[in-house]
């Protein structure tokens, strides 16, 4: 059995502890101010599974061309780690790693502001899966190596600049470094990345009584057709953030202002089991 | 030899006195009527006002406006436009040319930018690009930002019936950006919008505008959402005039305010919303120039 596979396996798990669970996507506010529909009727499947194809659709175009431009970007130059043979010091490595990182999380950052329940989802799990990859792989024997050593170098100090508030460790950023690190491949990080949210989604409505789980699993089942059409138009897709023409430019956009504008009602719910 | 669509703003005190300068080139016109005396705040601003207005109402395929606007040290300027902005193809049009309003701002320290445009109206087919990037030189510095956008000419059937609407605001300060928020709707948008026929986003930063934020914020945390029935009765505001609202909290790097994403059912419901709770603007921005705001719907 190759390792690529086993690792995805681990990370596809819903057990995955980076807190989740306490993030519904938008999904609870959009449930209680009624643009989603609570039914046991087949139609009303509808609402729900419309949600989730527009909140996946957004993600493909704001979050994963984050995703992807990190991955890549540790990657390229990680493999220089594995293919210099010399003693050279790594700290070039990881200090380039890293830089890479902050721009690219500041910029996504900045594509939050406007949205606090967003980005306080983003932190809270990028941080969950930072301290998964610094507490749980980086002490893996998979990470033992030289270009482990440099990955787990990157995370520690990415984990020390968010505790002062000097980075912010988005989920997107953090996903893509963390699948780059454990050696998975891009497409499969882009997979796994739509896989796992349309997974958390209807995780949070099965929770939020939307759909029953056996149900649930027969509309995930369903999806498969349109999250692959999604990552087939998408996939390709790079942040790009280096001049004015990258700043005015599609490489990372918002493509549902409604469910944007519900998302934002979730701290004045009445009642509420999520934290976003 | 002016660039076709490019418009120049700046706005000084010199010797105690607001000194406005407007330049611009077809199809863009800029006109800036008098603004009235400073305004009593503490220090007190002064207001100017300028129009953006395009030749012939509208904006055409292939057309670029480009303005650029400097708003120096105890200045408010508010930018207004004459009616709803209208984009639209004409048969002339090539396949795949798109219109561009570009906007970009200098808000110096202690001065206010309010950026109140009418919305911006794609016609059918239409390909509509529109990019502002504001700077806030200072914690002193001071913006409303209103930019939205209807679903079309409602009137002739035209709901979310256009090709393209891409929308992006970059707030920077000199060190670094802060915000972008950047629209795209593009594919297959028409069922997702379907609810709704206008939507806003506002931005509220800066100290001379924190009444503004602060009213925005007590009414957002005012109202509690209640679980939806759909037979009962509604007693949340949010439902007021059938508008659909929320606020986020903006705290970067010294930019404090809000964000605020309205959408309604109808652009009149949505711009009695706005304007009754911009109202707050009036003593910053004077009499004078409010009333130009508020009476050019």
């Amino acid at each position: 059995m190759d390792k690529e596979t086993w690792l995805l396996w681990l990370l596809a798990d819903s057990q995955l502890p980076t807190g989740g669970f306490v993030a519904s996507a938008g999904l609870e506010a959009a449930l209680q101010a009624g643009l989603v529909s609570e039914s046991a009727a087949g139609g009303a499947s509808n609402s729900l599974t419309e949600f989730i194809r527009d909140s996946a659709h957004n993600q493909a175009r704001f979050a994963l061309p984050f995703c992807s431009r990190a991955y890549e970007e540790a990657a390229e130059r990680l493999s220089q780690v594995s293919y210099d043979k010399s003693n050279a010091d790594d700290s070039t490595t990881t200090a380039s790693v890293l830089a890479e990182f902050l721009g690219l999380d500041s910029y996504h950052h900045a594509m939050l502001s406007s949205n606090k329940v967003a980005m306080r989802a983003s932190v809270a799990q990028g941080g969950g899966l930072l301290s998964l990859f610094t507490r749980g792989y980086a002490l893996a024997e998979c990470m033992s190596d030289r270009r482990g050593q440099v990955c787990v170098g990157v995370a520690k100090q990415l984990q020390r600049l968010a505790r002062l508030g000097e980075a912010k460790a988005h989920w997107p950023t953090v996903f893509g470094f963390v699948c780059a690190a454990l050696g998975v491949s891009l497409a499969h990080t882009q997979q796994l990345y739509m896989f796992q949210f349309v997974r958390q989604v209807f995780s949070a409505a099965i929770r939020l009584n939307l759909v029953g789980p056996l149900r649930a699993q027969m509309l995930e089942c369903d999806m498969h057709p349109y999250v692959s059409a999604l990552l087939k138009e998408q996939a390709h897709l790079r942040v790009e953030f280096s001049s004015l023409d990258d700043l005015f430019g599609e490489s990372a956009v918002y493509t549902e202002p409604i469910l944007e504008l519900y998302q934002g009602m979730h701290d004045r719910l009445y009642s509420r089991i999520f934290n976003s | 030899m002016p660039i076709p669509g490019a418009g120049i703003i700046d706005c000084q005190i010199v010797a105690g006195r607001l000194r406005q300068s407007v330049s611009s080139a077809y199809p863009l016109k800029i006109i800036a009527p008098h603004a009235g005396p400073a305004a009593l705040t503490d220090p007190p601003l002064h207001p100017a006002v300028s129009y953006l207005m395009s030749y012939g109402g509208g904006i055409v395929h292939g057309d670029r406006i480009h303005v650029d606007v400097r708003v120096g040290s105890k200045c408010a300027l508010v930018l207004l436009t004459q009616g709803s902005t209208k984009v639209f193809r004409s048969q002339l049009s090539s396949a795949t040319e798109q219109t561009y309003q570009t906007i970009i701002i200098d808000v110096e320290p202690d001065a206010l930018l309010c950026l109140l445009p009418d919305p911006v109206t794609c016609f059918k087919d239409a390909m509509y690009n529109q990019r502002q990037l504001l700077t806030l030189h200072s914690p002193t510095s001071s913006l409303v930002l209103l930019d939205w956008m209807t679903s079309g000419r409602m009137s002739r059937g035209e709901r979310w019936d256009f090709a393209k609407y891409f929308s992006v605001n970059v707030i920077k300060t000199p060190d670094r950006i802060i915000m972008r928020d950047a629209l795209l709707l593009q594919d297959n948008f028409a069922r997702r919008m379907e609810p709704i026929d206008a939507f806003a986003l506002i931005l509220i930063l800066g100290p001379a505008v924190a009444d503004v934020a602060q009213t925005f914020r007590e009414e957002h945390k005012a109202q509690r959402i209640k679980p939806f029935r759909p037979n009962a009765a509604h007693d949340h505001a949010s439902e007021e005039q059938g508008i659909l609202w929320s606020v986020s909290e903006i705290d970067e790097h010294g930019v404090c305010g809000v964000a605020v994403r309205a959408a309604g059912p109808s652009t009149e419901e949505l711009k009695d919303w706005i304007k009754r709770r911009l109202v707050s603007l009036k003593p910053t921005v004077g009499d004078c120039v409010w009333s130009m705001y508020a009476n050019s719907f």
